[in-house]
């Protein structure tokens, strides 16, 4: 049996025995749907579905590859052209995706190869290859504990922000892990739903500081002193301070050089003083002013801060109005697992390689074609070598097929 | 509850449209309205004329606005149906402008037998207009907060309000709450008023236009004063240095243009916006008498102050440095880069020319590389090559000047 069909078949199978268990999507009616399947190139959109059963009974019986819904909401979902389909609201989502930001683990097991000369290299492929300039890259990314653990980092900070910011409680946002490399938020707030394009970028802007302006936030010198902000201040400037009170009880000198980049006199001063800053901060006094410091230096302290505390998400996705994202429930084509909803109380201990399985544990004989090790369940595989043929529960061979580093012999 | 003496002074309120039905005299129908001429439509007349006026001559109070009068009910509609009317959609945002000012100094002087602000007050007015706010005694750091507001209804405002200070990122957001001083509420509210008022300008129905326009009651007043306006719009100047390009605005960068419509319509200028344009035609060889001409057209338009200006950024006063544009990177920290802008973006700016090998860094590098093309294009076409002066039949980075730093 092909790789594919072996696939699709299963990927059916799952429909079948747990889909009576979906819960509804919201506003299901109004939501656009696209697939991509196993035997057909290309995504196959503008479908609309008036209920849950069918739309139970459809992914049964295609058992897609991939599975998307609209985060906006139509009166006319299945209609070809945008601009018909009849916009009525758009839900406010954030993806965070390990794609977007930097992981130490990125060089041990994500390489590249230059289409152009065939150089390789490990790690995130570079802008230019380093032998000929070429730009366009076959790129192999993987995906491990160390990842999916800063992925929940940048999440949790997102959704704190969503909660003590815009005061969306908890009921209100549904959190998901993407069943691959990242998470989902969907805001499901009317006040949310009704923003502009305008109003939804400036939402967007806050939750990644673009534009904060220092200035603007209140860090100014007055008669000689630098007036900051405190614990209490909302929004960024008290985040702001936080991380600064929290980090000054930690850094080092060479920290206060190196991180932050000041320059040695005044990181030893920072240094020397940084119990009477504590002091200040902690009983919500905004004066700064520390002898040898100046203004730039508390510029400098933020800035980090700032660089240290926003939350990575990919930004389109909170932008467009028309985007389509991963089903909740659904299975994801790369990996086999389950776009998996996640109750509020259970974020910080969901374990995505292991809460996100679907498929059983019998014996699968597997070709690799090589790739680096990977955990399922409490099991850790590999590293394989090419040609390896190896016998691997279900959930860990359907993860190596779907991934691209496996098939049948 | 907001008291009818308050929609009488301001009747941008939305109270305004029920209390309407409590004034049979005020409630006209829209053909009465157009066809027969009343006495309570005679008063306003003049004095409509005369806030036409106010806001031609950029004046941020009105002379003949009384407070008090219940016929503000029916005057607020009716200013905005002339506005609509009007060939020159520019009259609109001066209009709005010293209208939605002087509505601030009186918010500004809602206030209390003890000189403070009447905080209870402006909730109200604000609530009226469907905010969600609420009077809050906040104190964070050594500012003192009054109010909180909503941030969808926050939103909906400032993001008309191009300037960092108004920016969601900086402001104090706290469980879906954004706190505010009493200035900043005001300032609010005269946006609010202003966007109401500019609506006029959104008015799309060519058919009832024509009919406004040749209305008996309102005709002749539209003609009277569309003839307030002329000769209100200064041309744009070329200049020397590129005198042989006759298509002026094709040499400007997505971010300028996007000022100069606004310079040109009369709408406001945010002080970034003003200074970068200002730094930008002197730096393309514009004369400060030049850049004072275009920037007339500003609703605000103070010459005192915009001489003062824009000699001190062209090195005629000051220490004598003359400021260069800002480069690409920092617009795009101010928000004033428009690369990608469906309507002003550019393919050189967004990096998305196929042909490309360079990417734009400032405004002055896209202005070179345009004038060098235009160039080229005109040459080609006095030579009788035959091609066309489209864009597609050159790349016009062939060869071009490099950009200077």
């Amino acid at each position: 049996m092909g790789k594919e069909i072996y696939l699709k078949k299963m990927f059916q199978t799952y429909y079948k025995s747990e889909a009576s268990c979906f819960p509804t999507y919201s506003d299901l009616s109004m939501r656009e749907f696209g697939f991509i399947q196993w035997d057909q190139p290309g995504m196959t959109r503008h479908k609309g579905f008036s209920s849950l059963p069918p739309l139970l009974q459809f992914l049964e019986k295609v058992g897609p590859r991939h599975t998307y819904v609209s985060t906006t909401g139509y009166s006319h979902p299945e209609y070809p052209d945008m601009n018909d389909k009849g916009y009525q609201f758009c839900d406010f989502v954030i993806d965070i995706d390990m794609d977007h930001f930097h992981t130490s683990c990125k060089a041990e097991h994500d390489s590249w190869t230059c289409n152009a000369c065939y150089q390789e290299g490990r790690g995130e492929k570079p802008e230019k290859c380093p032998q000929c300039e070429g730009t366009k890259f076959q790129d192999f990314n993987w995906l491990c504990d160390t990842c999916l653990t800063a992925a929940k980092q940048e999440f949790l900070k997102a959704t704190s922000l969503l909660e003590d910011d815009f005061g969306i409680p908890p009921e209100e946002m549904q959190y998901f892990f993407s069943g691959n490399r990242g998470y989902h938020v969907h805001v499901e707030n009317t006040r949310f739903r009704q923003l502009d394009g305008e109003s939804r970028r400036e939402l967007t802007d806050y939750v990644t500081t673009v534009g904060l302006s220092l200035d603007a936030l209140g860090l100014r010198s007055s008669s000689n002193a630098v007036v900051g902000f405190t614990l209490e201040t909302p929004g960024w400037a008290g985040r702001i301070t936080k991380f600064i009170q929290e980090f000054l009880n930690i850094a080092t000198p060479d920290d206060l050089s190196m991180k932050v980049g000041l320059q040695a006199g005044v990181a030893k001063s920072v240094f020397d003083n940084h119990e009477v800053i504590l002091q200040r901060i902690q009983s919500n006094n905004p004066i700064w002013s520390i002898k040898g410091t100046s203004i730039d230096t508390w510029k400098a302290l933020c800035a980090y801060a700032v660089k240290n505390i926003f939350p990575n998400i990919d930004i389109p996705v909170s932008l467009d109005v028309h985007r389509l994202i991963r089903l909740p429930d659904s299975l994801h084509g790369k990996t086999g697992f389950r776009v998996t909803r996640i109750p509020f109380e259970k974020i910080k201990e969901f374990d995505p390689f292991r809460d996100a399985l679907v498929f059983g544990s019998q014996p699968l004989k597997v070709k690799m074609k090589g790739c680096p090790r990977f955990r399922i369940g409490d099991i850790i595989y590999g590293p394989y070598t090419p040609g390896e043929i190896v016998e691997l529960p279900t959930n860990a061979g359907i993860f190596a097929l779907c991934q691209g580093v496996a098939d049948f012999p | 509850m907001v008291s009818h003496n308050l929609v009488f002074k301001y009747p941008w309120l939305e109270s305004a449209k029920k209390l309407l039905e409590k004034y049979p005299q005020l409630n006209f129908s829209l053909d009465d309205l157009l066809q027969n001429i009343s006495p309570v439509i005679s008063a306003i007349l003049p004095r409509i004329k005369s806030i036409i006026e106010d806001g031609l001559e950029r004046r941020e109070s009105l002379r003949d606005y009384n407070s008090n009068d219940p016929n503000n009910l029916i005057l607020f509609p009716v200013l905005k149906l002339v506005l609509s009317a009007l060939k020159e959609r520019s009259i609109i945002y001066q209009v709005a402008n010293a209208f939605s000012k002087h509505m601030k100094e009186l918010l500004d002087n809602e206030r209390m037998q003890d000189g403070r602000a009447d905080a209870e007050k402006l909730v109200t007015i604000a609530r009226d207009i469907g905010w969600v706010i609420e009077p809050s005694d906040e104190r964070f750091g050594n500012e003192i907060f009054s109010f909180r507001m909503g941030f969808d209804h926050y939103l909906s405002l400032s993001v008309k309000m191009k300037d960092p200070n108004w920016k969601l990122t900086n402001q104090k957001l706290r469980k879906g709450y954004v706190y505010l001083a009493g200035k900043d509420l005001t300032r609010l509210l005269e946006e609010y008023c202003k966007q109401k008022i500019l609506e006029a300008g959104d008015f799309n129905d060519p058919g009832l236009k024509e009919k406004i326009r040749t209305s008996p009651v309102f005709g002749p007043f539209i003609t009277e004063v569309e003839e307030l306006t002329k000769g209100q719009r200064a041309a744009f100047p070329m200049t020397e240095n590129y005198a042989h390009i006759t298509q002026k605005e094709l040499l400007f960068p997505p971010c300028v243009r996007v000022i100069y419509q606004k310079a040109t319509q009369g709408i406001n200028m945010v002080h970034l916006e003003r200074l970068f344009f200002a730094f930008f035609l002197l730096n393309i060889g514009y004369t400060v008498e030049d850049v004072l001409d275009i920037y007339r057209n500003s609703p605000d338009f103070n010459d005192k102050i915009a001489r003062y200006q824009i000699e001190h950024a062209a090195g005629e006063k000051g220490r004598g440095t003359k400021y260069r544009a800002h480069s690409c990177d920092k617009l795009k920290s101010y928000q004033l880069c428009y690369a990608n802008d469906p309507t002003y973006g550019h393919a050189w700016c967004a990096n998305t020319d196929p042909e490309k090998k360079k990417l734009i860094t400032s405004p002055i590098g896209f202005v070179r590389r345009m004038a060098w093309f235009l160039q080229k294009q005109q040459e080609e076409a006095s030579q009788g090559s035959g091609q066309s002066a489209g864009t597609d039949k050159m790349n016009p980075q062939e060869e071009e000047p490099t950009e200077k730093p």
